[in-house]
């Protein structure tokens, strides 16, 4: 069957009861999962997997990947209302999202996230449609040394789009990374895990993201009487957030790159939504126009991280279905979810089974407008916490934490891990430091370090001129040099800046 | 405390964890150390150029770049947020004793008490609405293995 064909077929197998009734209860597991601090998207997926058994392949996968896309949306809310990511991709968006809550203007924040969320997610699977074919070549071009400067990338990008001090998120970074070497490598030696075995699989990621980011926030704001100001707590509208859901078209440039570059990064096994938000919000902040506004309350930076983070998951998907590389946990899932169902990914699956992947995305697409409708709802509904007092709120996100950070693998130990990582987050908050970098360099050394090491096994004494051998991770390593060099570069300008303003003020 | 102490807090915390990490790691292949070699010079020149930053002007106030930085003062304001990670380190570790429902109920009371709570109808509601409906999520929809009370029970 030809291509059109196929797309005629999947949108109109999607437009059945019964996969629209599972698109709307993925889409709200999903957003809940995604908006919950302790609950991620592998764990709703792992979770309902057992009950698609006895549901088609198609209604099975398209249920499953509801939940996964839109768990993205829901860890938007909270990253904006509550400066607390539901899920890691979600971090960048709190930077500017939960400013613009301080300002009083989180509906403006939450619609932005909502429309720009929708538009890269429409183009990513949209795109998906015509060019899923050909994808292949592009994804296995990447190889050890341009995963290796993507994963470092993916931290560097954090220092250059820092408002703060530079080298201290670069420490953040460096120490993020260290730490997340911890564990098994693949020489079979154990690393600085002092024989305890909850290490030997490295860090968890999920305890050190609460602990970091929920955990230390709750702690920054228990003084507090309310999440923000009670004068500018009054935000929670919901014509303003409808009619911000059409904000990102008044930055269309800003919209589109975001949305190709999350699409891009999203080929890439195991880059993540992560790094394409990180990496977006980066770019968008060197081509604004305002770049000062950055981290201090840019709709803009939220449409940035929102829009590649989205897209990001058309990407991964594409990837999961054409190579059989699963990118992250919840794919994986998926992965053996078409396994469950006698489907086997890889790149024959789209010629072997068609219908089926043109159903996927069409379901996908489909389900855009669907997550809008849900989303506005969790946005309204969502609000109203900031309106909860914190002597209320801030037990109930810590019976989540902990239970959130146990769940994982039933053990204390990550509970205890959870609590330290909060301690830590909340000291570097008081002082300048960049929680965000070390949760990042935790989630980034595993593919920094294997691809490291596979390097030394690929290429031996030389390992090094890989890095100038390949036109591809050349041209890596020269934007990781230029975005650190102008990350730098542009926080000595603001200090110098900041000096002479100081000197010529004591003058007068 | 003066801002350039402030200031050295976290890389000494930093310096700390490499010093762990490289006790316990030492012994390793070179390739196995490759990696961590090149983060720990990039955190030691760091934090040396804190160090230097922090020294040169020590009564420059730290920028935390946080917007919810909170000014309060007094014994309780400053413990109060460390209640968060103290109170539950008990509780879970005794939590296989007494069972993970009543130890996050003791857990939820004891921060709203922190907090700051006074209304009875919460402590008797917020356990009731939101606790154990959360508790039994994690146990039987999601099969999380959480302690059982002593004697039967959930």
């Amino acid at each position: 069957m030809d291509i059109f064909g196929n797309i005629q077929t999947g949108f109109a197998t999607v437009f059945g009861l019964e996969p629209i009734l599972l698109m709307i209860l993925g889409t709200s597991i999903g957003i809940v999962v995604g908006a919950t601090p302790g609950l991620s998207s592998g764990m709703a997926v792992a979770v309902l997997l057992p009950v698609t058994f006895t549901m088609s392949p198609l209604n099975g996968i398209i249920f499953l990947i509801s939940i996964y896309i839109s768990v993205t949306y829901g860890g938007a809310l909270t990253a904006i209302l509550l400066n607390t990511p539901g899920a890691p991709e979600n971090t960048v968006t709190a930077l500017d999202g939960f400013a613009l809550t301080q300002q009083g203007r989180s509906a403006e924040a939450l619609g932005m996230a909502i429309g720009a969320s929708a538009v890269g997610g429409l183009v990513s699977y949209t795109i998906m449609l015509g060019a899923i074919g050909s994808v292949a070549a592009i994804a296995l071009k990447f190889g050890a040394p341009e995963l290796f400067l993507i994963a470092i990338a993916g931290v560097a990008i954090l220092g250059a789009v820092s408002s703060g001090s530079v080298i201290k998120t670069i420490a953040s970074g460096a120490f993020g990374l260290l730490v997340g070497t911890i564990g098994i490598i693949p020489t079979g030696e154990w690393r600085a895990t002092f024989s305890n075995p909850y290490l030997a699989e490295s860090v968890p990621v999920v305890p050190v993201l609460i602990g970091m980011f929920v955990v230390s926030e709750l702690m920054m704001i228990a003084n507090r009487e309310f999440v923000v100001d009670a004068e500018i707590k009054g935000q929670r509208n919901f014509g303003v957030i409808v009619r911000s859901l059409v904000l990102p078209l008044r930055h269309p440039v800003n919209l589109i790159r975001s949305t190709f570059l999350g699409m891009g990064i999203g080929l890439i096994p195991a880059a993540g939504a992560t790094l394409a938000a990180f990496s977006s919000y980066s770019l968008a902040r060197r081509s604004s126009r305002q770049p000062d506004e950055y981290g201090k309350g840019s709709l803009e930076g939220v449409g940035a991280a929102e829009s590649a983070n989205n897209a990001c998951s058309g990407g991964a998907i594409m990837t999961t279905l054409v190579l059989g590389v699963p990118g992250s946990v919840t794919t994986a899932i998926l992965l053996g979810a078409l396994t469950m169902h006698g489907l086997q990914a890889g790149p024959n699956f789209v010629a072997q089974q068609g219908p089926l992947v043109y159903g996927i995305i069409c379901a996908a697409i489909v389900s855009q407008a669907i997550m809008i409708v849900a989303a506005v709802g969790g946005a309204y509904g969502l609000s109203g916490a900031i309106s909860v007092p914190t002597r209320l709120l801030i037990p109930v996100l810590m019976i989540f934490s902990t239970l959130g950070a146990f769940a994982l693998r039933n053990s204390e130990f990550d509970v205890y891990l959870m609590l330290a990582a909060g301690a830590f987050g909340f000291v570097m908050k008081k002082t300048g430091y960049s929680p965000a970098a070390v949760v990042m360099g935790v989630i980034l050394a595993s593919i920094a370090d294997n691809e490291l090491i596979r390097m030394f096994q690929l290429f031996g004494d030389e390992w090094y001129l890989a890095f100038v051998r390949r036109p591809l991770a050349a041209s890596l390593l020269a934007l990781l040099v230029a975005t650190l060099a102008y990350g730098i570069g542009r926080n000595f300008l603001v200090r110098r800046r900041v000096a002479q303003t100081a000197s010529g003020q004591r003058a007068l | 405390m003066p801002p350039w102490i402030k200031e050295l807090i976290v890389p000494m915390l930093m310096l700390a964890g490499v010093g762990a990490y490289w006790f316990d790691a030492a012994s390793l292949s070179s390739i196995a150390l490759a990696f961590p070699t090149a983060l720990t010079v990039v955190i030691l020149v760091s934090v040396a150029i804190i160090a230097f930053q922090a020294l040169r002007a020590p009564n420059k106030e730290v920028a935390t770049g946080h917007p919810q930085t909170d000014e309060a003062t007094g014994v309780a304001a400053v413990l109060r947020p460390w209640s968060l990670v103290l109170l539950p380190l008990p509780l879970i570790f005794f939590w296989r004793e007494i069972g993970a429902l009543p130890a996050l109920m003791i857990l939820a009371i004891g921060l709203m008490l922190v907090l700051g709570a006074r209304r009875r109808r919460w402590f008797l509601l917020l356990p009731a609405l939101l606790i154990v409906p959360t508790y039994l999520l994690f146990k039987f929809v999601l099969y999380v293995r959480l302690p059982e009370m002593p004697f039967g029970g959930v």
